[in-house]
């Protein structure tokens, strides 16, 4: 008897009722869409990572190589400046008398010398100010020299501004 | 019985196979994000590395800039590599002041063209500035016979047309300053000139010293104006205000003394006696203020050396305020110590003093500053009429002259000696090679004792207003004069200099000019001014002596924008109409060191 018993209690332990079946899926299922979430919350993340840090080093580097530009303008070769402050159009002549141009294409490409710098910038200002940091348009009184760029992707918007002192004003 | 249990073990290992396919993806994911992010933050970092090597290369620059102005040799800027902040910086020079070459070619035909033809650019740096006649240039590059990319009339100088065999100066440290930081490197680079830096002492918003009784004393407040300069030429141009409304005192001959205290070297002194003094308002037998003063050009001086003024005075009461300006090596100058004799008898002009500069002297705009005092031992009273004391080029143009008579009393009545002195500012703009300027005077008599000292400047960036206009001070505060400039923005290291003469003269009523009411206005406020009252007796026949009064002002600039400009305003007593009236000239001066700062980029 006692052995019969523990015979039908085996096949017992072998399967699983309905209940477990179902307690299984349901904590499986729990798992699996806490799972889900964070795998695509990661994934969306690194996507836009990606997408910010592309924008961000556009912006950054395009930044840079223009507040390089600017620093080495030279007095008195800023004849070209004040007609174009306040607009996304900025060209002078460095230290080395070499004619610098940085322009916005219609397709949001910022162009140094006709060669594309960074893509995506939707808005592209430059403005001079004198030394009291009072925008100005008046040739001699330009002291500094602002640039505000905003490099707008699907999901980013980031708007880059510094003032740069060229050296030999 | 064995197999159920068997059974029972894998059914256990299904859950966790589950679980190592989600910790798998988790951390895929999650090294995924690890990766971007550390990505980010190696970028950042090298970004920041970036900006610490290129701040510490401009402070490299900078540091070298500072250390070439207080007298460091080109040569002994040092090399090692300096740490600034989480960066270094490293410099290095080339001291550029060779046998000077001299224009090739057809000559420079043009004021605007940017090629520069020489007989050879060996030497010469391969960027930076050269002095031809008395135009500064900037150029960015050389060949073997020419200087390219040139910037004409550089430094606030005119740009003129140049001769074939005219000399090419060029006396510059050429600077490197490589800032390293982590994997970072930014080269910066800058052409740095010896010379054309200057240090200005101005007691006017200082204490005031009193002339010591029997021993000569120090009129500086403080110890003097201790420059920190490089060797070179330096020139000393000193105004001393004096004033007594006690008993007369006497500064006798040599007793008022413009000292280099390094060397204990007297560069120049009085040579006639000047008694300041009087009790009461001003009247013709009372001078309770008088104005000195001195141009020197000290020729070979070490580096950081001390300029004062001394004064020893026979009774007490004296007081004296002194502002002193030091321009270091300008490219080209020169200088003619005292002279002196008696001030022709009208109509005939006498020479006081002729000073023809070592030729060859360059073409150019030249500054012409003379120190000039007078002593009236003809036992008459005298007077020089309005234009009758002249700065002038031999042979040429008048560059300075008095604007109203100059009224002198007899030495020989009781009281006061009326000697006097007046700065005669001067400028000949594009003038010839190898002049001559000559001080010549002429009185309404003979023996009125006239002495002059004089400097010759070139090739600095100059601007100037001549005066010689006679403005009503009808309103408080009157403008005598605005010295507009084209002068470019001030940069590091940098400065703008003013220099004022101001001559006064009154109607029939006495007038004053309190002190700081003669201002020299520069950067929207007035930032030097007379230290002492100005009083001129009425100008009626009996005493028209004290009517008329000389004065001088100076002021240096270190931060502006371009086109900066100098005025001198002054303030009445009283602005009732048409008593008092004065007339400024001003001289401005743009030295700029400092040629051009740019990265080379690798």
């Amino acid at each position: 008897m006692n052995r019969a018993s523990t015979r039908f209690s085996i096949p017992r332990q072998l399967g699983f009722s309905l209940i477990e079946l179902i307690v299984v899926i349901v904590v499986l299922g729990i798992i699996a869409s806490m799972g889900v979430i964070v795998v695509r919350d990661g994934m969306l993340g690194y996507l836009r990572g990606r997408e910010i840090t592309s924008a961000d080093w556009q912006g950054r580097l395009a930044l840079e190589r223009i507040t390089r530009d600017l620093r080495d303008v030279a007095w008195p070769n800023y004849s070209n400046i004040a007609a174009t402050c306040g607009t996304s159009t900025f060209t002078f002549s460095d230290v080395s008398s070499t004619l610098i141009s940085y322009t916005q294409s219609t397709n949001n490409t910022l162009l140094r010398n006709g060669q594309p710098l960074a893509d995506n910038v939707s808005s592209l200002v430059f403005n001079c100010l004198q030394s009291d940091v009072q925008t100005t348009a008046t040739l001699s009184a330009v002291y500094y020299v602002s640039v505000s760029m905003v490099v707008a992707t699907t999901n980013t918007n980031a708007t880059y501004r510094t003032t740069v002192k060229p050296e030999n004003f | 019985m064995q197999q159920p249990e068997l059974n029972i073990q894998r059914a256990r290992g299904f859950l966790l196979i589950v679980a190592i396919l989600v910790l798998v993806v988790i951390a895929v994911a999650i090294a995924a994000l690890g990766n971007m992010t550390s990505a980010d933050v190696r970028s950042s970092s090298q970004h920041a590395q970036s900006e610490q090597a290129y701040f510490a290369a401009t402070s490299g620059l900078e540091y070298a800039t500072r250390l070439l102005k207080s007298g460091t040799a080109c040569g002994a800027l040092p090399t090692a590599a300096t740490a600034v902040g989480l960066a270094s910086v490293t410099l290095s020079r080339t001291l550029n002041n060779p046998v000077a070459t001299t224009v090739g070619g057809a000559g420079v035909a043009t004021t605007t063209q940017t090629t520069i033809p020489a007989t050879s650019t060996a030497g010469y740096a391969a960027h930076g500035r050269i002095v031809i006649d008395g135009e500064q240039i900037r150029y960015t590059g050389i060949t073997a016979t020419s200087f390219t990319g040139a910037t004409r009339g550089y430094g606030g100088t005119t740009a003129a047309t140049h001769l074939a065999a005219a000399t090419v100066l060029q006396n510059q440290c050429s600077v490197q300053a490589t800032g390293t930081s982590g994997v970072a490197t930014r080269v910066m680079q800058s052409a740095i000139q010896n010379g054309l830096w200057s240090e200005f002492l101005d007691d006017s918003s200082t204490a005031v010293p009193t002339v010591a009784v029997g021993t000569l004393h120090t009129l500086n407040a403080g110890s003097g104006l201790v420059t920190s300069l490089p060797a070179g030429n330096n020139i000393v141009i000193a105004i001393v205000a004096l004033r007594n409304i006690g008993a007369i005192s006497t500064i006798a001959t040599g007793n008022l003394r413009l000292r280099n205290v390094t060397t204990a070297t007297t560069l120049a002194s009085n040579l006639y006696g000047i008694d300041v003094g009087g009790v009461g308002a001003p009247t013709n037998n009372l001078f309770d203020q008088k104005t000195f003063f001195f141009v020197h050009r000290e020729i070979g001086a070490a580096a950081n050396q001390t300029y004062r003024i001394e004064g020893q005075a026979t009774a007490a009461g004296v007081n004296a305020e002194v502002k002193i300006m030091v321009i270091n090596g300008p490219p080209v100058s020169s200088s003619q110590t005292t002279q002196s004799n008696n001030a022709g008898n009208a109509p005939a002009f006498a020479t006081i003093l002729t000073h023809t500069p070592a030729p060859p002297y360059p073409p150019g705009d030249n500054i012409v500053i003379a120190a000039v005092q007078w002593n009236n031992n003809s036992g008459a009273n005298r007077a020089i009429a309005a234009t009758d004391l002249q700065l002038v080029r031999s042979g040429g143009a008048t560059l300075a002259s008095n604007t109203f008579a100059i009224n002198i009393r007899t030495n020989a009545a009781a009281n006061a000696n009326d000697n006097g002195g007046m700065l005669l500012v001067g400028r000949e703009a594009n003038a010839a090679a190898n002049p001559t300027y000559v001080v010549q005077a002429r009185a309404n008599g003979l023996n009125l004792q006239v002495e002059a000292k004089l400097i010759v400047i070139s090739a600095v960036g100059s601007a100037y207003l001549p005066g010689g206009v006679s403005i009503p001070l009808n309103a408080s505060p009157t403008s005598l004069g605005t010295l507009s400039t084209g002068f470019p923005a001030l940069r590091l290291g940098a400065a703008n200099i003013a220099v004022a003469a101001t001559q006064y003269a009154t109607g029939n009523t006495a007038r004053s000019i309190n002190a700081t009411n003669e201002d020299l206005v520069f950067g929207g406020s007035p930032q030097t001014w007379n230290e002492f009252q100005m009083d001129l007796c009425a100008n009626v026949l009996t005493s028209p002596r004290c009517a008329d009064f000389a004065m001088g002002l100076m002021g240096r600039q270190t931060i502006t924008d371009a086109s900066p400009s100098f005025s001198v305003q002054t303030s009445p007593s009283s602005t009732a109409v048409n008593v008092l009236n004065g007339e400024a000239k001003i001289l401005g001066m743009h030295l700029s060191p400092v040629t051009d700062r740019f990265e080379v980029i690798p």
